[in-house]
């Protein structure tokens, strides 16, 4: 038994960094249509920007606040530079420039820091909280708790603000929002800044236990795009949900299903985007798309 | 094969030819035979070279009078650039020997200056592919050398087996290049460090020798390097009373192995023996620091670099007191070598031809490269099958690789044993230094 709930809690901390990639590419798809495959690199990105500012001599906590501001801003640089011109091109043109941007962040991040693995420093106390006869480590308690808090700003964000109500709107309608004064693109911009800091906090709240290099975030991308799909492209608790699931399972199959073993864990989250786009396309919690003729 | 030939005719050539011939005995039967109008004249009659190698008088491509062309194909850029300064030593290694000895010396007494052409594969077969292609068909180089990679070299052995240009002391240790070249399946390719095969072996023994009865869980890749260490393992541990209890494997690309540690820590062996890549060996000590289990941990070298995965382990509160490795070579950064003047020599002349950190455990294999090179290329005839001999027979010759732990660099391919290094020092991880534990094991395939 103790061998179960050990896997399900490395599944909840892991599971935990799906759901923020997959929170970030959830608030971008709701209000711009847009799937960001560059949301893996710029997460991993902003974790070595933390990494550096740590460097520099700063505390872990204010280094990581810091990084995650400053990827707000380079969040919505990159939208401003690179995506808003292919914004109203097709999804392909869309789809190829997020790819570059995913490619150009990998190797820039490799040109600067280099290809080697860095040890993160730890973001919370090493140790563990003992139940019985299984380790809880404060890490996983940690992770836990900052991926809740993100979701319940963000959901505070959506309901109680403004600029919450902004970018619902956008998402909801672009061209009604527009005719009633919404400055849509500012808008647009906003909420790439704000999934850029939530990939960064994944990003960099992962980067202590996979250690970081260029590629960390290369298959915590699959299973975050996994989750999004999973949970529903449009659906943040959606999002949130389905990442702890798709961590939990992948765990649980790899220690107990024989023939999936470790070997064909990274099969767990294309089975559950295939089951899901074959069975219900809007996701768990996702709305229904219906045409109007 | 184009062939660059010196033509020689004449009536006496011919008589030497057939002097040669009949003095040459049973080594000749391996060696082409010479074409009798293609003696030179000032040959003398036996003119043979390490491994039985009868030499005609021709040179093959890649050589000229008083110059050697050898090309390189490595990762000098993206993700496996750190293994960069192995591929850049070679150049190094020509700069070294021409500006030391001359150049090298070969066998028909000429001096001849090395140049090289490295290009950059950035660690992709498809790229490495184009580069031997242009190294053997543009270029047009005598032999490749320390190519990088297992991947690399796997896309390009075909290649090196049609165009018969020798591809020698390739930068990887999977089993396959020592086994392929003493069977002469692909007699063209050959490797330099120990196997992945012999090192599982090695702890095997060492396990043996000094855990009797203990069990053992293997966290492995789940490719050929993986597959490799563990058979050797598996072989070693034959007729002992070790046992292997769990294994567990990941693939190469995969976030983490905290569930395969979990796992493992389940079966409560006494042994944990790491077969990971620099990332995963961190994360499997991370995991084991805070797991309920707490093995002997054996850790493949692959890994066992203190800088790029020990410290940063034990910065992430990963158990890494009291590991073990094996090493094949000494570490340049062992402080009890500080004075050593094979030590001190090679500090010198990497600072003097290179920019590369001596302290870089990859400069440093660069290094013991280019003794074996330097030695090498001063036992050949000017032609490839010269050098496949010789690089066949290392025993006859007397290569001195001071700080590699094999007492003599050698293969022999009639022992069916194509393996140049084969001996390792297994070595435990103390208070932030390696240190050495018992004596070297020279494991005999």
């Amino acid at each position: 038994m103790t061998k179960f709930f050990q896997l399900v809690i490395a599944g909840i901390e892991i599971g935990s960094i799906y759901a923020l990639v997959a929170l970030a590419i959830v608030i971008i798809y709701a209000s711009t249509g847009l799937k960001n495959l560059a949301q893996g690199e710029m997460a991993m990105f902003s974790a070595f920007i933390a990494y550096q500012f740590h460097a520099w001599g700063l505390g872990i906590w204010l280094a990581l606040i810091l990084a995650i501001l400053t990827t707000f801003v380079l969040g919505m640089g990159v939208q401003q530079v690179v995506l808003k011109p292919v914004q109203d091109s097709s999804l392909l043109t869309v789809v190829i420039v997020t790819l570059g941007l995913f490619l150009g962040l990998n190797s820039v991040a490799g040109f600067i820091w280099g290809y080697m693995m860095l040890a993160f420093p730890a973001i919370f106390p090493e140790g563990a909280l003992e139940i019985g006869s299984v380790d809880i480590s404060y890490a996983a308690i940690g992770v836990f708790a900052v991926l809740l808090a993100c979701a319940g700003a963000l959901f505070a964000l959506f309901q109680f603000t403004k600029i919450g109500l902004a970018m619902r709107a956008v998402a909801y309608n672009k061209e009604t929002s527009m005719l009633v004064g919404v400055q849509v693109n500012r808008v647009i911009m906003v909420g790439f800044g704000l999934a850029a800091s939530l990939g960064a906090v994944g990003g960099i709240f992962a980067a202590p236990k996979l250690f970081l290099d260029p590629f960390m975030m290369l298959t915590v991308l699959i299973y975050a795009l996994a989750s999004a799909a999973f949970g529903g492209l449009d659906s943040p608790l959606g999002a949130v949900i389905a990442g702890l699931f798709i961590g939990v399972i992948e765990n649980l199959a790899g220690g107990y299903i024989g023939f999936i073993g470790s070997d064909l864990k990274i099969v767990v989250p294309l089975v559950i985007i295939l089951g899901t786009l074959l069975f219900r396309p809007q996701g768990l919690l996702g709305r229904k798309y219906i045409p109007r003729v | 094969m184009r062939k660059t030939t010196t033509r020689r005719f004449g009536a006496a050539a011919l008589a030497l030819s057939l002097v040669a011939a009949a003095c040459g005995g049973d080594d000749e039967a391996d060696a082409p035979a010479p074409a009798p109008a293609e003696e030179p004249a000032e040959a003398p009659a036996e003119e043979t070279g390490p491994g039985g190698y009868v030499w005609d008088g021709t040179t093959d491509d890649g050589i000229t009078d008083d110059t050697l062309l050898i090309g390189s194909s490595g990762p000098l850029s993206g993700p496996a650039s750190a293994y960069s300064p192995i591929t850049q030593g070679v150049g190094v290694c020509a700069d070294y020997i021409n500006g030391e000895f001359g150049g090298v010396t070969m066998l028909d007494g000429k001096t001849r200056q090395i140049e090289v052409e490295i290009l950059d594969d950035g660690y992709s077969p498809e790229q490495t592919v184009e580069n031997i292609r242009r190294l053997h068909e543009q270029v047009g180089v005598f032999a490749t050398v320390n190519v990088l990679g297992t991947p690399t070299n796997t896309a390009i052995v075909d290649i090196v087996e049609d165009n018969e240009v020798p591809n020698i002391l390739v930068a990887t240790g999977a089993t396959r290049w020592g086994r392929d070249f003493a069977s002469g399946d692909y007699a063209y390719t050959m490797g330099w460090q120990p196997a992945y095969q012999t090192e599982g072996k090695i702890y095997a023994a060492y396990i043996a020798d000094n855990f009797p009865g203990s069990t053992v869980a293997i966290l492995q890749q789940n490719d050929d390097y993986g597959d490799d260490y563990v058979s050797g393992f598996e072989m070693g541990i034959e007729g002992t009373d070790i046992e292997i209890i769990a294994v567990e494997t990941y693939a190469s690309g995969d976030p983490d192995v905290s569930q395969q540690m979990i796992s493992l820590a389940d079966s409560g062996a006494d042994i944990f023996f790491n077969v990971t890549t620099p990332k995963y060996a961190a994360q499997a000590m991370v995991s084991i620091g805070s797991l309920d289990w707490d093995p002997i941990q054996f850790l493949n070298s692959v890994s066992n670099s203190t800088g790029t995965v020990l410290i940063p382990a034990a910065e992430g509160g990963g158990a890494v007191e009291g590991v073990y490795t094996a090493k094949w070579a000494a570490d340049p950064t062992d402080p009890a070598l500080a004075d050593d003047p094979a030590m001190i020599e090679y500090r010198d002349m990497w600072a003097k031809y290179s920019d590369l950190n001596t302290d870089d455990a990859f400069a440093f294999f660069a290094w013991n490269s280019c003794m074996a090179q330097k030695e090498i290329f001063n036992n050949i005839y000017p032609t490839r099958a010269s050098l496949l001999a010789t690089v066949g027979n290392m025993d006859e010759i007397n290569i001195e690789v001071p700080l590699v732990y094999a007492e003599n660099v050698s293969t022999s391919i009639g022992t069916g044993d194509g393996w140049p290094l084969e001996a390792m020092q297994v070595e435990q991880y103390n208070g932030g230094v390696w240190e050495k534990q018992g004596a070297v094991v020279d494991v005999d395939f």
